[in-house]
């Protein structure tokens, strides 16, 4: 695409929001999510010439955020755990001080449940619920078939199901 | 109707499902039990996950570090960017196939003998075993050059069966 100023506002604009959100669903952590989703656009500016349409920098921003908060998590994963397991009964969750907003038992259980999903059910599920994106996105972004998302998003909910179930909540 | 698998029904609520499938499925769902559970409990899931940033507050975009990427995009050299679409690649790939065989044509009329001349690395031969030699020659559609130890090189022609024995024939001399 050309080094066009106006193009790239626009993207910033449209992909912030989502991509904080998906980021922050993966590290939990809110600064955290803030941080490479900025991290994350300055990135882009190197392949900007390389992109044909708006789109294919919307899937790399998506995929190249996924990416670094999943490898954020992993390098906090031990921290995390301390942190959580120390300050989740006092204060709630694992979430920055600026969090105004009391998690009820269910969505710390939820929560739970889908920090306990293997890796690629909680990839494409993120990105189902909280990417609002459809089975092609999802497939452009994780670079599989349509039809692999299709029976990835199907698997990735039953092992949700069943975590929930592992933690004492019935979906039904 | 027989229930639908339960992939299939996930796909539904995601609304990948397209018409008219999906209206025969609307159909079985609205009637059978066990589908339409499956189905609220997808429904479920799907509330309770949004829920968890319904209230969370997104951090306002910074204005900082858009400026930095606008500024950044600015000093980026504007390259030249030639979008080749695939009437205009076979048109030129045409072209490009007529120009050789013309060129290939015109070029073995006229010179075949010096066009068929190409140059091989050397290759070199452990003993003056002269069978060998012709042997390796005969297989050869070109000129070679031949090193034999402790001699000069020799140049085969184009035709590698005019180099005779006698040639090599140290006897022979
Ligand atoms: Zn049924």
């Amino acid at each position: 695409m050309s080094v066009d100023s106006s193009q790239f506002n626009d993207l910033y604009s449209a992909m912030y929001v989502p991509l904080f959100r998906i980021v922050k669903r993966i590290t939990g952590n809110e600064d955290a999510a803030e941080e490479i989703v900025q991290d994350t656009f300055i990135k882009v500016l190197d392949y900007w010439s390389k992109f044909e349409t708006t789109d294919d920098a919307r899937y790399w921003l998506i995929r190249v955020a996924q990416n670094a908060a999943i490898n954020w998590a992993k390098r906090s994963s031990k921290e995390h755990k301390l942190y959580q397991r120390v300050y989740s009964e006092q204060h709630v969750g694992m979430d920055g001080p600026e969090q105004t907003h009391l998690k009820t038992e269910t969505e710390q259980l939820v929560q739970n449940a889908l920090q306990m999903l293997p890796e690629k059910f909680k990839r494409v599920l993120i990105l189902k619920e909280y990417g609002e994106l459809d089975y092609k996105e999802i497939g452009k972004v994780l670079g599989i078939t349509e039809g692999n998302v299709k029976v990835r998003v199907f698997r990735a909910r039953e092992a949700l199901a069943k975590a929930l179930e592992e933690l004492g909540y019935e979906v039904s | 109707m027989k229930c639908p698998d339960k992939e299939l029904l996930s796909a539904f609520f995601d609304n990948e499902v397209p018409s008219p499938y999906r209206e025969v499925l609307e159909d079985h769902i609205r009637t059978c039990d066990h589908c339409s559970s499956v189905i609220h409990k997808y429904a479920k899931m799907h509330e309770q996950l949004l829920d968890l940033q319904r209230n969370e507050i997104v951090p306002e975009v910074n204005k900082g570090v858009l400026e930095f990427c606008e500024k950044k995009l600015k000093t980026m050299p504007a390259t030249p960017h030639f979008h080749i679409t695939w009437p205009v690649l076979a048109a030129a790939a045409a072209f490009m196939l007529f120009i050789g065989i013309g060129l290939s044509v015109l070029l073995f009329t006229n010179r075949t003998n010096e066009i068929m001349v190409e140059v091989k690395p050397a290759t070199t031969v452990s003993e003056y075993s002269l069978s060998e030699v012709v042997d390796y020659l005969s297989k050869q559609q070109n000129s070679r050059t031949i090193e034999i130890p402790g001699q000069l090189p020799i140049e085969t022609s184009i035709q590698p069966t005019i180099v005779r024995e006698a040639d090599f024939n140290r006897s022979g001399k």
